[in-house]
């Protein structure tokens, strides 16, 4: 990789904040940031509304309270936030730009989480924010996992698919739902805990696999003389 | 049509036709398959995916909706000979024609499935296809305007949880959600066609939303989506049926029991609760008549000159819920308790005077009647009644599973002797 002479280090900073500002301008962070806290601010005045949803238990109609619909919105902004006005040229980027969409990436989902969680506290039973930030952690991964795939706007198809899998087959009546229900199991409930950490790995994996990394195996074994270099970029 | 026909085949939205119609097809199937064989039940069956792929509809509407600003051509569009509201109008229909695909090939799915045993009341799954088809096409123009309104990264999402909470609070508001198609309800017509005017009217002003600031976008589409509410508040899409009348199927014996047309597939499992019945002691009385609800309903005009219906008057009546057995042997168990105790004689017996224990082996004799007129097997639905009931129904129901039929009768016959001897003057 380009060696960057050793820097002092104020004028590090200012290029790390140089860098930094040119990122962000071609990202719609204050849009996003502000849905994020729209939604916080709906779960907590409106977050126990319910909206009715048929179900495959026999006549059944589920009930969706809207702080449930709201952590799914708030897990999938920050994926959505990945997607920048400049996507077609950062596909030949590397590893600089790769260390601040990671940095912004977790400041982001920091920052949504935190928006909703406080929000949310206003209004809602403390049990409950357990749960929120549990469906959180899979919603999460399931939108990394599509916008990898996808691409990072179309990050919310998986997420919205998974929800109406969940809400329609994970009710199963009398106000009892299926174990892989993530996001209405109660607070305490191990298994779906387990599904949600599983799909949270799944998404970060699937973001670091970037196409460097993916072809990395294949040109390595192109060039079988020159293992001693390393394939470009990270 | 070659336009049309263009515009579909170069949708965004046709990679995504996989996946809804697998989505469709796997809500309608992958649950109770009871619907089987009764039009109405097919068609509410089939129109229930409508609101699930909807939900995921209006977020690719959103999606295809934005794809001129996502690809950068809005000036070129807006620069072009033909007027942008066509080019609009065509891309609009694409979208509605692609998402009514899923939906469509569900219902057949569903109509071919029930058209192998030909059961009358084809048109009341007609009426559910449409309305189905009015919900789809609902979930795509609000999605369509949601597209126009926010940027592409942010449109889908808040266009499928919009789409939700929005059929959440009509529902709430309006019953908008249709659940079962009992063959007693059908869908009124005429809401409908009021309902599929506002689509058009909707669907006619959507592709104007281009061009301009949001703000006046935002309310190109206002009027049609106002009278699409007002529709739904004023005229409600599901109706009482009239009773069907000599139409009626019956199955004779001791007691007439009586199904609509529609619901003929229960027929065998009628004739076989009637032989059951037949075969019950003499102390039991039998109402001379007991129908399906609604086969025959006292009409009944109040002071000021409103007509409805009375379900106190006329004769009892029993509900076939989800094709279950225990709903319809429960009812009819109640009718004949009812006619067999007379609970409502106040001049001859005195049930207000019912001791805790009495109540317990009525309650057994209840469930007793139950489990025997199903026939044997566990009750398929769950109760919160009170521990105290819940014994009691143990009670009956032990009798009806571990004793042969003889002592069953017997049983039976001497709780109700003693219970109308204590209560009632008349004994047996």
């Amino acid at each position: 990789m380009s060696s960057t002479a050793k820097l002092p280090d104020e004028a590090a900073a200012a290029v790390f904040r140089a860098q930094l500002r040119a990122f962000l301008a071609a990202r719609r962070t204050r849009s996003l940031l502000g849905a994020a806290v729209v939604c916080g601010a709906v779960t907590a005045l409106v977050g126990s509304w319910e909206a009715a949803v048929p179900t495959a238990v026999e006549q059944g109609r589920a009930v969706i309270p809207l702080w449930r619909m709201m952590a799914m919105a708030v897990a999938v902004l920050p994926v959505l936030a990945l997607d920048s006005r400049l996507s077609d040229l950062e596909v030949v980027a590397t590893r600089r730009l790769r260390r601040l969409q990671r940095l912004h990436l977790a400041w982001m989902s920091a920052a949504c989480l935190a928006v909703q969680a406080g929000l949310a506290a206003l209004a809602v039973h403390p049990l409950l924010l357990i749960v929120i930030a549990r469906s959180w952690l899979a919603w999460f991964g399931l939108a990394l996992l599509a916008g990898a795939l996808l691409g990072w706007r179309l990050a919310w198809t998986l997420p919205a698919a998974a929800a109406v899998i969940l809400w329609y087959w994970g009710f199963a009546g009398d106000g009892r739902y299926q174990w892989w229900e993530f996001s209405a199991r109660p607070h305490d409930d191990v298994p779906s805990l387990l599904l949600a950490l599983v799909l949270c790995s799944a998404g970060l994996v699937a973001y670091s696999l970037t196409p460097w990394r993916r072809r990395a195996p294949r040109m390595r074994a192109l060039r079988p003389g020159r293992g001693a270099e390393a394939p470009p970029g990270r | 049509m070659k336009a049309l026909w263009l515009h579909v085949r170069n949708s965004p939205l046709r990679w995504a036709l996989p996946v809804l119609v697998t989505l469709d097809l796997a809500v309608l199937l992958l649950r109770g398959r009871h619907w089987i064989g009764v039009w109405p039940e097919t068609g509410a069956a089939g129109q229930i995916p409508a609101y699930l792929v909807g939900v995921l509809g209006a977020g690719a509407s959103a999606w295809a909706s934005a794809a001129p600003t996502r690809h950068g051509v809005a000036e070129q569009l807006s620069a072009s000979r033909v007027h942008p509201a066509l080019l609009e109008g065509h891309r609009l229909a694409a979208t509605a024609v692609i998402m009514l695909v899923p939906y469509l090939l569900g219902q057949l799915v569903a109509g071919a499935l029930t058209v192998r045993t030909n059961p009358p009341g084809v048109h009341l799954f007609l009426g559910y296809l449409a309305h189905g088809v009015f919900v789809t096409l609902l979930c795509v123009c609000l999605g369509w305007a949601v597209g126009k309104l926010f940027g592409s990264v942010l449109a889908s999402l808040v266009a499928s949880l919009g789409c939700l909470v929005l059929m959440g609070l009509m529902d709430q508001w309006t019953g908008f959600i249709v659940l079962t198609g009992r063959p007693d309800v059908a869908i009124d017509p005429g809401a409908l066609l009021l309902r599929f005017g506002m689509i058009a009217v909707l669907l006619v002003t959507l592709p104007w939303m281009n061009g301009g600031p949001r703000r006046t976008l935002a309310l190109v589409p206002v009027p049609a989506f106002l009278g699409i509410m007002v529709v739904l508040f004023a005229a409600p899409v599901v109706v009482d049926r009239e009773p069907p009348g000599d139409d009626a199927v019956c199955v004779a014996g001791r007691t007439t029991l009586c199904l609509w047309p529609e619901h003929e597939k229960y027929l065998p499992v009628l004739r076989e609760l009637g032989a059951r019945l037949d075969r019950l002691p003499a102390a039991f009385t039998l109402p001379p008549r007991i129908n399906e609800f609604g086969v025959e309903r006292v009409r009944v005009v109040d002071g000021q000159g409103n007509e409805f219906f009375d379900d106190e008057q006329g004769p009892p009546f029993f509900y076939i819920l989800e094709g279950s057995p225990w709903s319809s042997a429960g009812d009819i168990g109640t009718a004949i308790s009812a006619e067999t105790f007379t609970f409502e004689d106040r001049a001859r017996c005195a049930w207000g005077r019912l001791t805790d224990a009495d109540d317990g082996r009525l309650l057994a004799v209840g469930a007793w009647l139950e489990a025997y007129l199903v026939g044997g097997g566990a009750p398929d639905y769950r109760t919160n009644a009170p521990p105290r009931i819940q014994q009691a129904w143990a009670v009956g129901r032990a009798v009806a599973t571990d004793r042969p039929l003889d002592e069953q009768f017997n049983w039976a016959e001497q709780e109700v002797k003693h219970l109308r001897v204590q209560y009632c003057e008349a004994a047996g």
